[in-house]
């Protein structure tokens, strides 16, 4: 069989170069451990100072109540509104909370007593979150305060409407999991396709090419001859990437194991056919190195739904995303990790992950063959 | 049966690439166990030629068979029965000859053990045994040209095609090369070669050049020679040869003057005697009729065409 000559010919050279080898396979679970330690959305500790001007019973109970949790954290107790103006100005604190003079009598009074936060808004989207905290906070103080005002009066007040919502599958609204799911994708991603990249090109570079052109075989068997090899080696860092997620990260496989590997291997090969088709169009080593990094990259952390929710983009980027083949593993293996997905919900993605890469492939064959000859 | 005498059977074979017709209907035969020379400049023809033939592109026009397949219906056909090699000798550097050799083999379909025997043999005849272990990025120059020979032979084609196989070779491999070209073409292999170092050409049985697309000349070396027949060749010597090609040239009787070496190469008229000939210029300390070398052949040739 002549694709075997192929497969035990890309096979020696692997070996011959234990180096790349060795990238191959540990590479991606190293880039896991430093960006998994290193990225995290979860907001914790956010740091607060709170300038009391009521100095009551009452003020006081309210800022225990707010840096009872891990949320906040009471960073520093204000004097005057200048240093408070200027903790915020140098980012010692992220919140700053004005408990205005006659706070306590208002809610003697059953008034509406107001408070004023302030929120470093410099992140956005960590201040979104900040305020939410703030909110819910004053929000449950208050309710206690009526709840303890209708007791004090003999009576059990009920409020009208509490919405009760449980989150599922992630209930500590812990973003690691989710982001280390995209994260896997990610690292998988540029990985395959860099290692194939420079397979085509490289022997085009050396003349060899030209030599297997001239030979009976076909430019299908030359393309699947030299994406196997990778294949298996790619399917080893992915058992040893899942591995260190669940070690480092805690991740686990809720859901069906047997769609994960299939997931796993039809993502892999849409990466490294990726790197083929690359490496059938450029010219150098470098351009198609660089070609491959860029074309891995970019999609899969920006149109994958890796960081940035895909239902929140332009309908124009969302068409784009389609042909993303990051984002369809990045929905079955949060699927799988988070709610224990299994084929029935999968099934569109894994159909998806399929046509890529058999496009790729087959795109690639086409190609080699109208190398052109130098 | 043809088949059996001829190797290469090309007719009005024609590549064009757009407006431009690199190759403009050519015929030409190559028989069985020949060593046809091919020549010609860069630029001639002669790669677009050997790529139409190996199948590796489809001819605009005309018909190609090489060893009974018609290359525009069978390219795969075609690449089954020959062999090639180029002048950069592709192999895998990272590979030992014996696993170049055995990928070569293998990608042409042969059986582990029968691929055995015939590496041993190949490697024997090519004095490449002892070395079947080392990379073949670590091999000299004149063993990598063998080993590339190696692994175009290994399936036992019925026709090589060598393309500039001798380039960047040393005179004595070189001279050895061709002596195991003479070896396969007399047990029956057809050789197809191109070369730009004439004084081999002239180890092929046949050669033809190629011009601007067109087959200009093609014979036997010494019949190529017999086109000169009309002029002789003389080799003049003087202190400062250079100075002297304008006058040279402008003597009625002379055809052509070069420089060739620390002399002058000057084709004339066969009817007018060398004593007459250089009469009136100066300077010339010595003048000797010599036989011209392909290389006056094809620089009449060119001169002819341009």
């Amino acid at each position: 069989m002549n694709l075997h000559a192929v497969i035990k010919k890309e096979f020696i050279q692997i070996g011959r170069d234990p180096r790349s080898l060795f990238m191959l396979i540990f590479f991606p679970a190293f880039l896991l451990l430093f960006f998994g330690y290193v990225l995290s959305f979860d907001v914790r500790n956010v740091t607060l100072g709170v300038l009391d001007l009521d100095s009551t019973q009452r003020s006081r109970e309210l800022t225990l109540t707010l840096t009872g949790g891990e949320y906040f954290r009471l960073e520093t107790m204000f004097t005057n509104r200048d240093n408070l103006d200027a903790a915020l100005d140098d980012g010692t604190v992220m919140v700053a909370l004005v408990i205005p003079e006659g706070f306590a009598k208002a809610l003697e009074r059953g008034e509406t007593a107001p408070v004023q936060g302030f929120i470093d808004g410099s992140d956005g989207r960590k201040a979104a979150i900040a305020q939410g905290y703030l909110q819910a906070y004053t929000t449950a103080y208050g309710q206690r305060i009526v709840a303890d005002w209708a007791l004090r009066m003999g009576r059990k007040i009920s409020l009208p409407i509490t919405p009760e919502g449980r989150i599922w599958y992630n209930p500590e609204l812990k973003s690691s999991l989710f982001l280390i799911a995209g994260l896997i994708v990610f690292i998988l991603m540029i990985t395959g396709t860099i290692s194939t990249a420079l397979s085509v090109v490289r022997e085009r570079e050396r003349g060899t090419m030209e030599q297997l052109l001239v030979s009976p075989l076909s430019a299908v068997t030359v393309i699947i001859g030299k994406t196997l090899p990778y294949l298996a080696i790619a399917g080893v860092s992915t058992v040893i990437i899942l591995l260190v997620g669940n070690l480092a990260f805690d991740v686990v496989i809720k859901g069906s194991m047997l769609l994960l590997a299939a997931a796993a291997l039809l993502f892999v090969l849409a990466a490294l056919g990726q790197g083929i088709l690359i490496s059938t169009i450029t010219s150098s080593q470098q351009v198609a190195f660089f070609a491959a990094s860029l074309s891995s990259m970019l999609p899969s952390l920006l149109l994958s739904g890796f960081i940035f929710p895909i239902s929140g983009m332009p309908p124009v980027i969302q068409a784009v995303t389609v042909v993303v083949p990051a984002k369809y593993f990045v929905e079955l293996l949060r699927g799988i990790m988070m709610r224990g997905a299994g084929f029935e919900t999968g099934m569109y993605d894994l159909l998806a992950l399929a046509l890529f890469s058999t496009f790729m492939i087959v795109v690639s064959a086409v190609r080699l063959k109208k190398v052109r000859l130098v | 049966m043809t088949e059996n005498l001829t190797a290469i059977e090309v007719s009005r074979l024609e590549k064009r690439f757009g407006p431009f017709r690199a190759v403009k209907g050519i015929d030409f035969t190559v028989g069985r166990g020949e060593i046809y020379g091919f020549l010609g400049a860069n630029g001639a023809g002669k790669s677009t030629t050997i790529k139409m033939l190996c199948g590796l592109l489809e001819p605009s026009g005309g018909t190609a068979l090489v060893a009974g397949v018609d290359v525009a219906k069978d390219p795969e056909g075609v690449k089954r029965r020959i062999g090639y090699m180029c002048q950069k000798f592709s192999l895998y550097e990272d590979l030992t000859a014996a696993e170049n050799v055995d990928f070569f083999g293998g990608i042409y379909g042969m059986a582990p053990d029968r691929l055995k025997a015939r590496r041993d043999e190949v490697f024997a005849l090519l004095e490449l045994t002892e070395r079947k272990n080392t990379f073949a990025g670590d091999l000299p120059r004149g063993f990598q040209q063998r080993l590339a020979l190696a692994c175009a032979i290994i399936h036992e084609p019925d026709i090589i095609f060598l393309d500039e196989p001798t380039a960047g070779v040393d005179p004595i491999q070189r001279r050895a090369f061709w002596d195991l070209i003479y070896s396969f073409s007399a047990a029956g292999t057809t050789i197809f070669v191109t070369t730009h170092f004439l004084d081999e050409a002239e180890f092929c049985h046949r050669i033809s050049f190629i011009a601007d697309g067109e087959i200009v000349a093609e014979d036997t070396p010494a019949g190529l020679k017999k086109l000169l027949s009309a002029w002789r060749l003389y080799e003049v010597q003087a202190a400062d040869p250079a100075s002297l090609l304008p006058a040279v040239r402008r003597l009625p009787a002379v055809k052509s003057a070069a420089l060739f070496g620390d002399t002058l190469h000057v084709m004339a008229d066969a009817a007018v005697p060398a004593e007459e000939l250089f009469a009136g210029v100066a300077g010339i300390t010595a003048v000797e009729q010599v036989t011209p070398t392909l290389e006056d052949v094809f620089l009449h040739i060119a001169g002819k065409t341009t």
